[in-house]
This record gives C-alpha cells, structure tokens and sequence, in this order.
C-alpha cells in the first residue's frame, strides 16, 4: 500500500497505484490485521480514492477454549467498517481476539463479537473460501455460524478450483434457504497473472518451503489477480 | 440398492490416472507432468493402457529427489518422449469419456496437473472433477472409521466427492495410506521393486481400489 507512482518496474506494485491506473473509486482493502489500515487511508486519500477497510478473522465457538478442539470450531469471516465508527469497532474486536482469544492466531467468538457489534457502523461477511459453508461440508469441522445479530453478506468466486462450482452450489444453497444476501467477488493478491510465480515464491518464502516442495493447499490457480478481476468486470 | 454398487459395476470404465512430475509444485508456472501413465478396466479387466512420456517447451528441469524416486533416466526419456499437444491427444479422450477416474491422492495432487493442461490446451477440466475416486482418501476413510454414507438413491457425484474432499482435509497422525503400505498391507501380490513406474503403480493402484470398493458403499 505504497503511495502512489512508487511501483518500481520489476518490484513490487502499489495497490494505490493500480486503483489509480484504473480509474477505481474505491478499493476494499481485507488484511489479516490492523496494521496496514494507516498507511492504507492517508496514501489512497491523497491519491483521492476511498477506502473500505475490513479485517479478516477467525471466529470460533468459544475463544475462552485453547486447545484443538476450538481449531474444529472455527472459520474465517470478513469484517468490513461502514464508516469511522465501524473502524473504532473494529480496532476494539480486533484487539479483544488479538489479547484475550489469541491462539495460534486472533479469534474471537460470537457472543463477544455481538457486544460490539452494530450493523449502521460495520458489515459481516462470509468469504468464499475458509468459510463455515467450507469447512463444514469438505473438512470434519463443525462451525456453527450465530448470525442473528447481523445480516451477513457471503462473497462468492470463481478461480477454476476443483472444487469452486460444489462450493459454489453449496453456499447458494445456504444464501436462498436463509435469504441472505450473495455477492460475486475476488479476492486479488497481485497484479497479473503472469507475476503468479512472485507471488508463489512468496508464499514459500514465508511457510518456509520451496517452489519445488511448496507444501500449500490447493495453489495451482493464478486467477487471484486484478488482470483477472478486470477480465470479469469488462465481461 | 445394492445392485448399484460399484463393485457389482460390469458396464463403467475406469480411467486409472498417475502423473510424474518435475516436482511437488501445484501450478504449471512451475511444473510440468513428464511422464504420465493411464489404464483403461472394465469390468476389472485391463482392456487398454498408456505410457506416454511428455516433452515441454519450458526450462523447467525434473528436481534431484523426483528423478531418484520417480528413477527418471534422461536417454530413456529422449527416446520415448513425444510432443505435449500429441500427448494430450491420446489422454484427453479417455479422460473425458471414461466414467470415473481414479488415482491415488489424485483430488491432493493430479488434478491440479490435470486443470494445468488442459488450461494450457484451452480446454475446461471441471467436467472431469466429479468423476474422481481417491483411493488414498477412501482408505484413509477407512481407517479413521469416517464410514461413507450413501443418500437415497444412486451415488450422486457430489456426496462421493465431499467425502473425499473431508477425508482428505482431516489429518491423523501415524496413519500410513500410500500405495506401497496399502498394498502390503492388503497383502497383494505385485512386483514392489517396480513401483514409481507408471504403469506398475496404476496396476497396484487398481489392486487396491479392487479390495477397497468391497469395503466401501459406494
């Protein structure tokens, strides 16, 4: 999330700068933490782009449980901020899953999400990929969503995965049962397709792993990429 | 019911499908399939097979422990090796018509070598998704004692292959599933100095698949 005009021809790219070659009003910007939200908001302000922040986290069933039975409890969920108020909520779920329900990673739980909660100020969502739906139907765990204090929204996407349409036709099935509301997305890690390869040596590089042995579920898609986003956006 | 199960199956083909590749790498950005090996069984009779050893444009080169596992011999592949498109044009028919295919943690591994060549060919895979049993998955299925439970009716794709995908992504400690321990294990007669050859591990594949499918509702 460098500022704008600082990609550098064979390093990295800036997000802010793809944003702004394409002409993008607003960018959702999902991160695994807090971190990266500061640099995010003053770089795409300055360069006139509003951002929409959320954090990605996992919610388990009681965050209280340490042990190998809470990981069978838990999947992942997008927190998005509406506004400033849903960004100062967000930092105290944040900080709650990052102090009291850290294990292995932040978590929190859904009674402790609720206490924070308000629908005016953020948005849950439900990814396509490491999502209950996911979890509970292709692993043996047993995630059970506690929705009735929001009205989630559960992004969908297609990245040729072997298993993305059964996915797909699963969490279609939920959204129509529970009349929740679905929306197509993707999720984008870098540029264009043909920097697949920079982004896999990366991944090695922090599982400590090699391109020849990477040891990384399912990553034999190189569609998570903005070129591929515009390939759906252009039709 | 029980008529339809698949080991009562006389009409399907099965495609038994392995792949060796350069490495364990899931993309073709940085792999490639060298040599892959498939039989063709009816009714529990091998009735066709291939072993076609495959030559790409690329500057990809097989990794030190592949070739000595997989015993890969640079003469003997420049003898046999024949052009990727001609390749796919043997394979890709008998993948695509055949009714199930099956490999050994083929859902963990082949198929995403399956989705690369045939994306680099401009053809869709996912039509061959659905047809794929795992028998590394349904035997770690059978020894977690995770039973295969069959909805009413006829097998339908989807539950054959969310139990697989389940299996696959739950982890247990000290359970040996690959092919060799499988097939010693089932005491099966095979020649097991032969085994990282193609075509020996796909006739043991179906040796195993053969005392699986009896322990297995499906």
């Amino acid at each position: 999330m460098e500022k704008e005009g600082s990609s550098e021809k064979d390093g990295p790219d800036s997000i802010v700068d793809i944003a702004k070659e394409n002409e993008l009003e607003e960018v959702f910007l999902v991160d695994d933490c807090m971190g990266g939200f500061l640099e995010a908001y003053t770089n795409l302000a300055e360069a006139k782009i509003k951002l929409i922040f959320g954090v990605r986290l996992t919610v388990c069933e009681d965050c209280s449980q340490k042990n190998e039975g809470a990981i069978n409890t838990s999947s992942k969920y997008v927190i998005l901020c509406r506004n400033k108020r849903g960004y100062e909520r967000l930092i105290k779920i944040y900080s709650q899953a990052a102090k009291e329900g850290f294990y292995y990673e932040p978590r929190i739980d859904f009674t402790e999400l609720k206490k924070s909660w308000s629908n005016e100020d953020l948005i849950l969502a439900v990814p396509f990929y490491d999502s209950f739906v996911f979890y509970n139907n292709f692993s043996s765990r047993n995630c059970i969503p506690d929705f009735s204090f929001c009205n989630p929204v559960f992004f969908t996407e297609d990245n040729k995965l072997p298993f993305d349409k059964i996915l797909l036709s699963l969490v279609q099935k939920y959204t129509k049962e529970q009349s929740y509301q679905e929306r197509k997305c993707k999720s984008v890690y870098y540029k264009d397709k043909a920097h697949f390869k920079a982004y896999l040596t990366f991944r090695c590089i922090n599982n400590r792993s090699s391109l020849e042995k990477p040891e990384l579920n399912n990553m034999c898609s190189d569609t998570f990429c903005f070129e591929s986003w515009k390939e759906i956006a252009n039709g | 019911m029980d008529k339809d199960l698949l080991r009562f199956d006389k009409k399907s083909t099965f495609v038994f499908c392995d792949f060796e590749t350069y490495n364990l790498c899931l993309n073709f950005a940085h792999n490639r399939p060298w040599q892959a090996g498939l039989i063709k069984v009816k009714g529990n009779k091998i009735i066709d097979s291939l072993d076609l050893h495959i030559k790409w444009d690329t500057k990809l080169k097989i990794g030190e422990e592949a070739a000595r596992i997989t015993k890969y011999s640079e003469s003997n592949f420049r003898k046999r090796c024949i052009d990727h498109k001609k390749a796919f044009k043997q394979m890709s028919p008998w993948l695509d018509k055949c009714d199930y295919i099956v490999g050994h943690n083929f859902l963990g591994f082949d198929i995403y070598l399956l989705k690369g060549y045939y994306e680099t060919m401009g053809k869709d895979y996912s039509h061959l998704v659905g047809k794929i049993i795992d028998t590394n998955c349904l035997a770690r299925g059978l020894k977690y004692e995770i039973p295969f439970r069959r909805g009413n009716g006829k097998l339908t794709q989807e539950e054959l292959l969310l139990y697989q995908y389940k299996i696959m992504n739950t982890k247990r400690r000290r359970v040996r599933s690959n092919l060799e321990s499988l097939g010693r294990e089932y005491t099966i007669d095979h020649d097991y100095d032969t085994l990282h050859d193609a075509l020996s591990d796909l006739r043991l594949n179906m040796k195993v698949w053969n005392k699986l499918k009896l322990q297995i509702e499906i």
